[in-house]
């Protein structure tokens, strides 16, 4: 009954991929060592639950989704990839604003232009931007630490 | 006996793949995809252009502002730009061989010889704009020769390359954002008959 044994594999290995405890994760099946496939569009990621990140989300379709979409010759960490945000993320947010706010050139010289080349963004949008990439990318507890620090949850 | 055409997808691979240092596709590869083909050719180009762009543009004009980067590089003795590299490789590969092309081209361009030409061109310009992080491929006849042709977004990946296409006197449009698609790198193969 190889089908039927071949089936059992198939259930199997979805229950693996989507364990019980992440199936009220809005991000357990957004956020990956790769992330997601192809360019990311904002429509693809899900909404916080949390104000200042929600915020966020709306400032980087406006401004970041171009490169951080995954735009691979920018050399902007693309959003939802673990792989690429770990050690950003590790840093901290407030590291992680500051370069974002003011400019930031990485180890092989690529560029994160001041507030993403939009000069109309404030320090504080451009931190909630951070936020929601940061969230999005696997830094879902880092965020929430670091609001419940600054009093914005 | 192989083609031309074969010979060049035979060769453009291994080569490729030497200077990538890839391994997933053997290079052996006789029977390689014309569209692979241009997919490791794109991947070299673009790849030396971003380590242009960075460790040279970025380092020296940007960062540590010994040198600037100019569209007038002799006049102002500076550094050519990153897209004029680009175009003088693409000026000596002509030069060398017919066995396949490729140019920088834009739907909206400071120079009018950087418009595409075919519809083909157009189409696939049009395509990349509007679907970003894709690629076009399509086959098209040109002088009765038949032609594998790819187009792959070129994007404003720096600040000075959006600013420069957006005041440029010459350039048709003034609303590039950075990372917005700008135009793009058309790769041409003649195919086997």
């Amino acid at each position: 009954m190889a089908p039927r044994f071949c089936g059992a594999l198939v259930v199997g290995g979805a229950l693996a991929a989507s364990p019980i405890w992440a199936q009220d994760d809005p991000l357990a099946d957004i956020v990956s060592r790769e992330g997601l496939e192809g360019f990311v569009t904002v429509d693809r990621l899900p909404v916080p639950e949390m104000a200042y990140v929600a915020a966020g989300r709306e400032i980087w379709a406006g401004t970041c989704e171009n490169c951080h979409g995954g735009e691979k010759l920018s050399g902007a960490p693309k959003i939802t990839s673990t792989k690429k945000w770990d050690k950003r993320t590790a840093k901290g947010i407030d590291t992680l604003a500051s370069h974002a706010i003011n400019g930031w050139f990485g180890p092989t010289y690529a560029e994160m232009p001041a507030r993403g080349g939009n000069d109309e963004l404030s320090d504080e949008q451009v931190t909630q931007a951070v936020s929601f990439m940061v969230w999005a990318s696997g830094g879902r507890e880092t965020v929430e630490a670091w609001l419940e620090t600054n009093g914005l949850q | 006996m192989k083609t031309l055409s074969a010979k060049l997808k035979t060769s453009l691979a291994a080569g490729t793949l030497a200077l990538g240092g890839l391994v997933a596709v053997p290079v052996q590869a006789d029977d390689m995809e014309y569209q692979q083909v241009a997919d490791l050719l794109h991947l070299v180009m673009a790849s030396d252009r971003t380590v242009y762009t960075r460790m040279v543009v970025g380092r020296l004009a940007a960062k540590e502002k010994v040198i600037k980067a100019s569209e007038h590089f002799e006049d102002d003795k500076a550094l050519p730009l990153p897209a004029q590299m680009f175009r003088f490789g693409a000026e000596m590969v002509s030069e060398e061989t017919d066995a396949f092309s490729y140019s920088l081209q834009s739907l909206w361009p400071i120079n009018k010889q950087n418009a595409p030409k075919t519809d083909l061109e157009i189409e696939g310009l049009e395509y990349i704009a509007e679907n970003p992080g894709e690629n076009f491929y399509g086959e098209e006849e040109l002088g009765g020769v038949e032609y594998f042709t790819a187009i792959y977004p070129d994007t404003g990946v720096a600040a000075p390359c959006v600013d420069c296409h957006n005041d440029h006197k010459d350039s048709p449009r003034d609303d590039f954002e950075l990372g917005e698609v700008m135009g793009g790198v058309v790769i041409r193969i003649p195919m086997d008959s």
